[in-house]
């Protein structure tokens, strides 16, 4: 099927797709991870429970979780500064908001090609060789569209936290579009033949598509060829979108939805619209619970905004222009720092519906998705004035397939420490990269350096 | 050609179209008036530009819209009715079971061409047939068979990339051939593909070959002649000098109140692009973009600027600025604006814009850990003496010392780009400064003419220019030799229109190399 002239090497492709038909028991039920941003830091002494152990008063902005805190873990005094350290360009918010999941610093890696965040590194546990295979390896979704913010480097540090050999995979910002790549072709009404022949069409084209690039070899140089193999790895991956059955490779029943209207206007550099926000996250939230239950994909990243997104949150604090990151300079205003809390307090409510409705949903197992899946909150900086890269707020949840301690928790690496946080930290906490080599740990993979993270997973959160 | 012919320049990777290039290259060759490239993932940008061939990456997201922008257009096409002119153009033949072969080719060869922006073999169209015909016959349905082919050169490599030519494996230069070089003019001059006539040049071979003597220039000059050429401003211009910032402005109402609007906003943005369109339109020396006394503005702008006299409606005029505390693009409300934090003026923000883009000395990256100033600055001492008495340490002066005064002597215009001698608290504002070379500068026009007389100012012009019209950055040493060696001889002298020409007929831009393998 595939052209004999396509001759550049080949590209990074996901675990065999052929071996789909496997499918066997113990690959099921899958487990997932995701990642969660959270720009501008939050009000941090409304996060921060009081008190550690497992019987913490909820705070203001940890309120919504309440009904499902033995599922979360709170984690206070991480600390990244050395990874996320600024240098104007980029500023503190990329800086943090670049190297965020991947533990690479932006600074002075701007082309680092090693650069693969932890979604993309926990594939080949997620996605098994010999298992049935979700039709997309992972998901990247965002609420801010285009961002003029790109703070003198590469527009990727700023809008995408999903990186792949150095390469930013870019997010889907309208849940229209990503109704039709999740269901597309499935509608009831489209029959099967009808289907097959509309993608049979589409493959015949991309065969194309990509002999025309192969054919192009011969006049490339050594530069021009890695552009050239961007562009077929991108191609392949939709025809493997293509090959792969649109219902998933199985585990819980699910059905498509009705598609949800298309985004507002949202292409304003810096900032979204409130009325985008107010539309579209609730569709993301149902499409990602969706995406997971049909087995579509078992690793999603979500952006409640880009760096230094100034997201528009009048229509949660009594109206008006209400831009994320101008308030999050909140100079000690008490008035700002509460408005920041509402906005903050909002973020987590979003967070706690979606790991609720996945508590819902039980598997083959009798556990529950949210019980088969990681989820990782962070943001870029701790508090949005200091821009401090340590004690930013983290969180996980989920019950990491019984690999975890994720147990209603709150850890306090740095429990005498007084707000407000310092710019420059104590340096005295664990590297916020080994909760990733945890997480890595708890999936079976190499854990004992992930970026600038090194000396292991943090024993307290492995069971 | 005003480089030793030793001296290397660089080197242009393959790259992709831009979103902004995508969007107008399917308007020219399609006919359609949708702009697919807005849907498209945003494109990274270097140097100020979206078209740095080495930042400029796919995904497999812009893969899959790109294909869905694809469909789109060819549906829009062929849903067009017979007799439809822009159908007509395209499907000179409509093509039946019996008749597809046929009709198909005499569709396809001329459609490619375009696409690719070369000639085609026989054997490129034949495989496109072909595709045509298998579809038609496993659906029945001739015109998804026209459909497929359509697609699949839209989504080809050869139409989303542009080819840099050169010896890919030689790192000598060596001359583009007429259609790269038609292709790379078309993109620096239009943002878009080559029109029938810049075609119709590169097929007889007259752009680069001694038979052509002259029609590259007269190319260039019917080039800058055609409305297409307003990309300079709406691409070039708007890149460079950041006046899409302009739409991101988010001013804090509690400070500008109903000082800001959208229609303040609009009027700022087109500001810049008249005066930009203006210094070209007009043949206007390079440093005008400093030390222009005139600008364009509409009533709203005009009572925003309490200019002298205040145009009568929405529509904009061009201005004096005589008598007026204004001069040149750096008193626009557009710079003036996107320097600025919502609340208050930034100076050394204002200075850094200006190191980066004007003189292309870009300051040395502040340490990390630095504090900022608090935005909104509370009450006491002024933004000037607490930039000072922040910045007076010897490890920040040593930078400071620069951004300093540049930005102080432009703090007379606030965050909105409106003019004031007090700043928020009815404290006045002082824009007297001393400027690295021991020139004392009394405020915004004297800063500009001091901005002007330097010869990097051209140096710096040109780089851009030259960053935009060949896809690459010139940072190494030798680059920026050869960005001087281009540069010097129009410093005092040359004029808008000049550079551009000079960027277009320069050895930098008429070739390419290849690179080890």
């Amino acid at each position: 099927m595939r052209s004999a002239a396509v001759t550049v090497a080949l590209p990074f492709l996901p675990s065999a797709l052929w071996s789909r038909r496997a499918g066997a028991a113990a690959c099921q039920p899958p487990r997932r991870f995701m990642a969660w941003f959270v720009p501008n830091g939050f009000n941090m002494p409304d996060w921060t429970p009081a008190s550690t152990g497992t019987s913490w008063a909820a705070t203001p902005i940890s309120q919504p979780l309440e009904s499902i805190r033995g599922k979360v873990l709170i984690l206070t005094g991480l600390d990244m500064q050395t990874t996320a350290a600024p240098a104007y360009p980029p500023g503190d918010n990329v800086a943090g908001t670049g190297s965020f999941l991947n533990m690479i610093p932006v600074n002075g890696h701007t082309n680092d090609p090693t650069r693969v965040s932890l979604d993309q590194a926990l594939l080949p546990a997620l996605n098994p060789v010999g298992c049935a295979q979700p039709r997309f390896p992972s998901l990247q979704i965002g609420v801010q569209g285009q961002n003029g913010l790109c703070d003198g480097v590469d527009c990727g540090f700023a809008r995408a936290i999903s990186w792949r050999d150095g390469i930013a995979l870019p997010n889907v910002t309208d849940p229209a579009l990503l109704f039709d790549k999740l269901f597309a072709g499935t509608e009831a009404a489209a029959s099967a033949a009808a289907v097959a022949s509309r993608r049979a069409q589409r493959t015949s084209v991309l065969d194309r598509v990509l002999a025309d690039a192969g054919s192009t070899a011969a006049r490339l140089s050594r530069s021009d060829k890695i552009k050239m193999d961007e562009f077929m790895t991108s191609v392949r991956a939709l025809e493997l979108e293509l090959q792969a059955s649109p219902s998933g490779g199985g585990g819980s029943s699910c059905s498509p939805p009705v598609r949800p209207p298309a985004s507002p206007p949202n292409n304003t550099p810096g900032r979204t619209p409130g009325a985008v926000i107010q539309q579209n996250v609730p569709n993301f939230l149902a499409l990602m619970k969706l995406a997971f239950q049909c087995d579509l994909t078992r690793a999603i990243t979500f952006m409640m905004g880009n760096a230094g997104s100034n997201n528009d949150y009048g229509f949660l604090v009594g109206g008006g222009v209400a831009p994320h990151h101008s308030l999050s300079q909140h100079n000690g205003g008490a008035t700002q720092l509460a408005k920041l809390t509402t906005i903050d307090t909002w973020e987590i409510l979003q967070l706690a519906t979606l790991l609720k409705s996945l508590d819902d949903i039980k598997e083959i197992d009798g556990a529950s998705i949210l019980d088969h899946t990681t989820f990782y909150l962070g943001s870029d900086v701790g508090d949005g004035l200091a821009e401090n890269h340590w004690d930013q707020p983290v969180l996980l949840a989920g019950g990491a397939s019984g690999k975890m301690r994720i147990d209603g928790r709150h850890l306090n690496y740095i429990p005498s420490m007084p707000f407000p946080r310092p710019l420059v930290g104590p340096r005295g906490g664990p590297h916020t990269g080994r909760v990733f080599l945890s997480i890595l740990a708890a999936h079976g993979l190499p854990s004992d350096q992930f970026g600038e993270a090194t000396v292991g997973p943090l024993p307290e959160l492995l069971v | 050609m005003s480089s030793a012919p030793t001296l290397d320049p660089g080197r242009s990777i393959l790259r992709r179209l831009s979103r902004r290039e995508y969007t107008n290259t399917v308007r020219d060759l399609l006919g359609t008036s949708l702009s697919p490239g807005d849907t498209f993932p945003a494109d990274a940008i270097y140097d100020q530009f979206d078209r740095v061939g080495e930042y400029l990456s796919f995904s497999p997201l812009l893969f899959e819209v790109a294909e869905e922008a694809t469909t789109t257009l060819v549906d829009e096409l062929l849903t067009r009715p017979p007799g439809d002119p822009v159908r007509a153009l395209i499907l000179t033949c409509e093509p039946t079971m019996a008749t597809l072969q046929g009709c198909a080719t005499e569709i396809l060869a001329p459609f490619m061409k375009r696409a690719y922006r070369r000639p085609v073999s026989s054997a490129e169209v034949d495989d496109r047939v072909a595709l045509a015909s298998e579809i038609a016959t496993s659906t029945g349905d001739v015109m998804r068979g026209l459909h497929a082919a359509l697609s699949s050169v839209l989504l080809s490599p050869h139409f989303l990339f542009l080819m840099q030519g050169g010896d890919p494996e030689s790192p000598a230069p060596r001359p583009l051939e007429d259609h790269e070089l038609a292709t790379r003019l078309s993109y620096f001059l239009w943002s878009t593909m080559p029109d029938d006539n810049l075609t119709a040049a590169a097929d007889n071979l007259t752009l680069t070959g001694p038979t052509g003597a002259g029609t590259l220039d007269a190319q260039i000059a019917r080039m800058m002649a055609d409305p297409r050429s307003r990309a300079l401003t709406d691409d070039f211009a708007a890149e460079w000098l950041s006046l899409d910032d302009v739409q991101d402005l988010s001013p804090d109402p509690q400070f500008f109140g109903t000082g800001f609007d959208a229609d303040l906003r609009a009027a700022i943005g087109t500001e810049s692009r008249l005066f930009f369109t203006s210094l070209i339109d007009e043949n206007r020396p390079l440093d005008q973009l400093l030390l222009a006394d005139y600008t364009f503005a509409n009533d709203r702008l005009g009572k925003h600027y309490s200019l002298p006299e205040i145009p009568p409606t929405r529509a904009f005029a061009r201005v004096s600025l005589a008598g007026t505390p204004r001069l040149g693009f750096l008193t626009q409300a557009s710079f003036l604006s996107v320097t600025s934090l919502p609340t208050r003026t930034s100076p050394p923000r204002r200075a850094s814009y200006i190191l980066d883009n004007i003189t292309c000395q870009p300051p040395p990256p502040p340490p990390p850990d630095v504090p900022v100033l608090p935005d909104p600055l509370g009450p006491g001492a002024t933004v000037r003496q607490q930039l000072e008495s922040f910045t007076s340490g010897p490890y920040c002066f040593s930078c400071h010392q620069t951004l300093n005064p540049l930005g102080l002597a432009l703090d007379a215009f606030d965050a909105i780009g409106a003019y004031r001698t007090t700043d928020g608290l009815g404290r006045p504002i002082d824009t007297t400064v001393t400027l690295p070379d021991g020139t004392v500068a009394r405020g915004a026009q004297e800063l500009a003419r001091w901005l002007a007389k330097n010869p990097q100012f051209t140096r710096c012009a040109t780089q851009h220019v030259l960053t935009y019209a060949v896809g690459r950055d010139f940072h190494s040493p030798e680059a920026q030799v050869y960005v001087n060696g281009l540069a010097d001889p129009m410093f005092g002298a040359g004029t808008w229109p000049g550079l551009l020409k000079a960027v277009a007929t320069s050895q930098a831009f008429l070739t390419n190399r290849g690179e080890a393998p």
